[in-house]
């Protein structure tokens, strides 16, 4: 009941506060409050890496589908990133637009459809979690963004999506008929027992859902636009926790249940992750806006998880959850520094910032610490994930781990140069006005930044949280 | 057959309260009319002895009360009393008077629970001509208006023409197989080697059944009669009419031609070529009322799934299927005509700003469009869902997919209708959309059911 009640709360809170609130309330810190009180509550999930469970409740009899949750230590790891990440994705927010109360209502709503795709122990269920989220990251990205072109490109990314989802849900809904059951063990049991050549289209159903949703090359074109068109939240929401329901899709729902397919097309995508990561790094390294840069970056980052995760080696699977926390903490940090050095210059064009060292140390910094994550420098969270990552893939090919790699050279350039761009050199006019970060941006930044550092002298706790639930994944 | 009864009472008393100066009377006999007929159907449940011919399920081999029926008849009666609600409060000008355009609603819905609850083709024949009668009277409400007569016309041209189409299949079934009764054809289409004007009989009265439902290519009328027509009759066509045309081609089908598929790829084209040409359709259109008769085609397309994917599970897919449609629709078309009244056009961009100006009305329209587009939790979603899983479970891999990627087609033109109630401006002279009492019941009711029925479809396909 603990599972069901952490994921209910957010949903009744946001549902209350969308449609009862009003702009006179004060949203912003009710959603906090909210966020902040789940995240405590998701913590007693780590005093175990076994498997919590809530009890099945019979949903669809004639279907045999249930509304069953289950965490084993992957899934508590991703809700303990989503419990984490939400409060700084509340706390960024201006506490004084209009309509308010629906934004902040939408996060909640959409905080219940990121943990019930993280928990869900049936088919189905993940199946209706995994477009529930997209409904309220539809209005998020969309009705709070200033951007001309939203309309047009958070359509693109609805479309683009749902088009992927009813692949899998054809799949899903063919895995649990042949199975008779939509429970997770059914669908790992039939899936298992399909012919190749069967595998090997349910296969494709799956992947191009989770490969839209990560995003990876050539499913990203929705990506890019969406990133920067969106609210600063909406791309928090997005790019921290979002694309991880792809790849948690992949690693739980793809991996085990097609294992011959996976088997027959595993080339094929370690080849197209490694195309997307030389490609988007390449394209990263040219922005001239520091939003784009990091939303190109964030494609090659997962295009490595991604190549990780389908060598299917345990250094990999643990590779990919080290990397999607330390991604989602990352990602978060910088798009966050991004929308503050926006707010207060009001340009995102690297060419026209520069010097802001001078004005805000603290701000230099936090910046410092968050971006030698992103580059995955030792002792930061980014370095261990992307170490076992390469090896993962180097285990598979050599020639691939080589391209690969490539990422961390590309991905130093372009940050460290972003970095150069906006914060030294000479002072700009456009930032010589930049102050100093407040309180309440230090509350967000530097506990982010203080991660980036914990996690990356000290990520055994991880390793041990996840480790049995990748094995059972591996089928080792 | 008390209901049928009843209700067929109800259309004579109800012309007569048109003498009368209070007009609230004739919708209160309407309502509870229709209320009680479902009730009167509801006590027949589970009623239903096949060895007791006498039994008030069975009406001299004409009539019979099982519980698909029954839930579909119920289904039906929900609907019509919606809309008798809506016309309530509804302020569009109309040229026929309450008291007359309720009692063609009262005889809609005899026709339709006629046709949901036949054993003999000849009924089905009265039920069907009851029915559309009723609504070609109906399209023509505006009598002044030049599109409403044009639809009236047009509809009433082409059904009569379908009418002559279906009565023969009729004949030539009944030269075939010497009876009008399902279960005497039924037992022919079991033997062998049935004679080829049986076959020429089935294509025709599938025909007519697709003509009924909207479905391609015989859907040419639709998009000029659903815009033409009054909004609430639009309404009417879209929800009863669908309904008891598809549950009648299903009874037809699931009883008498279970034994023999050939007709399935017929019927496969068919849903392949509707879900195509009304979902590709609908994306250019810019008047939403064509725009939701496109979607209309389509869903007849999504519908047909049930026919030629028989099983044991096709009556529940069909159940939830058109529950969520039909209270998706109404509650989109009440939103339909609170704009229209308020803006005098159907055009996309009479929603604009309308997230703005009335929000609980914005998100009503929206939940509405969604669940017609098939997003989970929302009814719509469910009857999506059980119909592939019936057509999956029967191995149609590639209609499925097919009906999939329209499906994602779908989600395109009715976003845009939510975008523009959402991102676009309203006019500078904009008002606040005020919702008549009626409206806000039927709105709410519609939206709980799409809510409800989206979480917790279980309660209906348990049903049967």
């Amino acid at each position: 009941m603990f599972l069901l009640t952490l994921i209910l709360v957010p949903l009744v809170a946001g549902v209350l506060l969308a449609t009862l609130g009003n702009d006179k309330l004060p949203s912003q810190r009710i959603a906090l409050v909210v966020s902040i009180a789940v995240f405590i509550a998701s913590l007693g999930l780590l005093s175990n890496s076994g498997l919590d469970q809530s009890t099945p409740l019979n949903w669809i009899p004639a279907l045999n589908i249930h509304f069953s949750l289950a965490a084993d230590g992957l899934s508590k790891l991703m809700i303990v990133l989503t419990t984490l990440l939400v409060p700084f994705i509340v706390a960024t927010g201006n506490s004084q637009n209009k309509n308010n109360h629906v934004l902040y209502g939408l996060i909640l709503m959409m905080q219940t459809g990121l943990l019930g795709v993280f928990t869900a122990a049936d088919g189905f269920l993940f199946y209706v979690f995994w477009e529930l989220a997209l409904i309220p990251i539809y209005f998020i990205a969309a009705f709070w963004s200033k951007d001309q072109n939203r309309i047009k490109i958070t359509l693109k990314f609805f479309i683009y999506t749902i088009f992927g989802s009813l692949f899998m849900l054809v799949a899903i809904i063919y895995l649990g008929l042949k199975a008779d059951s939509f429970s997770i063990e059914a669908i790992y049991a039939t899936g298992k027992a399909l012919p190749a050549t069967t595998q090997s289209w349910v296969f494709w159903c799956l992947f191009i859902a989770f490969a839209i949703k990560m995003p990876i090359f050539p499913f990203h074109t929705w990506q890019p636009n969406t990133y920067v068109a969106s609210s600063t939240q909406g791309t928090m929401l997005l790019s921290g926790i979002m694309l991880k329901m792809g790849i948690y899709g992949t690693m739980r729902w793809l991996l085990p249940v097609v294992p011959m397919g996976v088997k027959e097309w595993q080339t094929l995508v370690i080849v197209l992750c490694v195309i997307g990561i030389v490609y988007t790094s390449l394209i990263a390294m040219v922005q001239t806006d520091i939003k784009r840069m990091t939303a190109y970056s964030s494609i090659a980052h997962v295009g490595l998880i991604a190549a990780g995760i389908f060598a299917q080696t345990s250094e990999g699977m643990m590779g990919a959850s080290l990397q999607m926390l330390a991604h989602g903490i990352n990602v978060v940090a910088l798009f966050y520094i991004i929308a503050l050095i926006a707010r207060r210059t009001g340009t995102r064009t690297m060419a026209d910032l520069g010097g802001i060292a001078q004005q805000a140390p603290k701000f230099a910094t936090l910046f410092m610490v968050v971006m030698l994550g992103t580059i995955a420098l030792p002792l930061t969270n980014g370095f261990v994930g992307e170490f076992l990552l390469l090896s993962a893939v180097f285990s598979f090919s050599g020639v691939a781990m080589a391209f690969a790699g490539l990422t961390i050279i590309f991905g130093a350039i372009y940050m460290i140069n972003a970095y150069r761009a906006v914060m030294y050199g000479e002072l700009n006019p456009t930032s010589s006005k930049f102050t100093d970060l407040t309180t309440a941006e230090l509350m967000v930044l530097a506990p982010l930044a203080t991660l980036v550092i914990v996690l990356g002298v000290y990520p055994s706790p991880v390793i041990h949280l996840v480790e049995p639930a990748l094995k059972g994944l591996l089928g080792v | 057959m008390n209901s049928i009864i009843l209700l067929s009472l109800l259309t004579v008393i109800n012309l007569f309260t048109g003498f009368s100066k209070n007009k609230n009377l004739s919708y209160l006999l309407s309502f509870t009319g229709i209320a009680a007929s479902a009730v009167l159907l509801g006590i027949l449940w589970n009623g239903n002895d096949a060895t007791n011919i006498l039994a008030p399920n069975f009406v001299n081999h004409m009539l019979s009360f099982d519980n698909t029926t029954i839930v579909f008849g119920v289904l039906l009666c929900v609907n019509a009393s919606l809309i008798v609600l809506l016309l309530h409060s509804h302020e569009e000008p109309m040229d026929v008077p309450a008291a007359e355009f309720l009692t063609l609603v009262l005889t809609m819905l005899v026709g339709g629970l006629c046709m949901v609850s036949y054993t003999n083709l000849t009924m089905l024949f009265l039920g069907l001509e009851i029915l559309s009668i009723s609504a070609y009277i109906l399209a023509g409400a505006k009598k002044r208006d030049y599109r409403s007569n044009e639809a009236a016309l047009k509809y009433y041209l082409m059904g009569a023409f379908t009418t002559g189409v279906f009565l023969f299949g009729v004949a030539l079934i009944y030269g075939a197989t010497g009876s009008f009764d399902i279960t005497e054809i039924a037992k022919y289409a079991a033997l062998p080697n049935p004679q080829s004007i049986y076959y020429v009989g089935i294509i025709l009265l599938m025909i007519a059944f697709a003509f009924k439902i909207a479905a391609a290519p015989f859907h040419f009328w639709t998009p000029d009669v659903y815009t033409g027509a009054p909004t609430i009759v639009t309404a009417l066509m879209s929800t009863l009419i669908k309904t008891a045309a598809i549950v009648a081609f299903y009874r037809l089908f699931s009883i008498c031609f279970a034994g023999a598929a050939n007709w399935n790829v017929v019927l496969m084209i068919m849903a392949a070529m509707a879900m195509f040409i009304g979902n590709v359709t609908a994306v250019v259109q810019t008047n939403v009322k064509r725009m939701l008769a496109y979607s209309s085609i389509a869903h007849s397309g999504y519908l047909l799934f049930a026919l030629f994917a028989l099983g044991n599970n096709s009556g529940a897919s069909l159940l939830v299927y058109t529950a969520g449609y039909t209270f998706a629709s109404i509650l989109a078309f009440a939103g339909i005509i609170v704009v229209q009244h308020n803006t005098n056009s159907n055009h996309l961009s009479a929603f604009n700003g309308l997230g703005k100006r009335n929000p609980m009305l914005a998100v009503c329209i929206t939940v509405a469009l969604l669940s017609l587009a098939g997003i989970p939790p929302l009814a719509g979603f469910f009857g999506k869902f059980y119909i592939f899983t019936n057509a999956l479970k029967a191995d149609y891999i590639a209609i499925t997919v097919w009906a999939v990627l329209m499906s994602c087609v779908g989600v395109y033109y009715y976003l845009r209708i939510v975008i523009n109630m959402f991102f676009k401006p309203a006019e500078a002279d904009a008002k606040e959309f005020i919702l008549p009492p009626s409206y806000q019941i039927v709105m709410g009711i519609c939206l709980c059911l799409v809510v409800l029925l989206g979480v917790a479809p279980g309660i209906l396909s348990g049903l049967i």
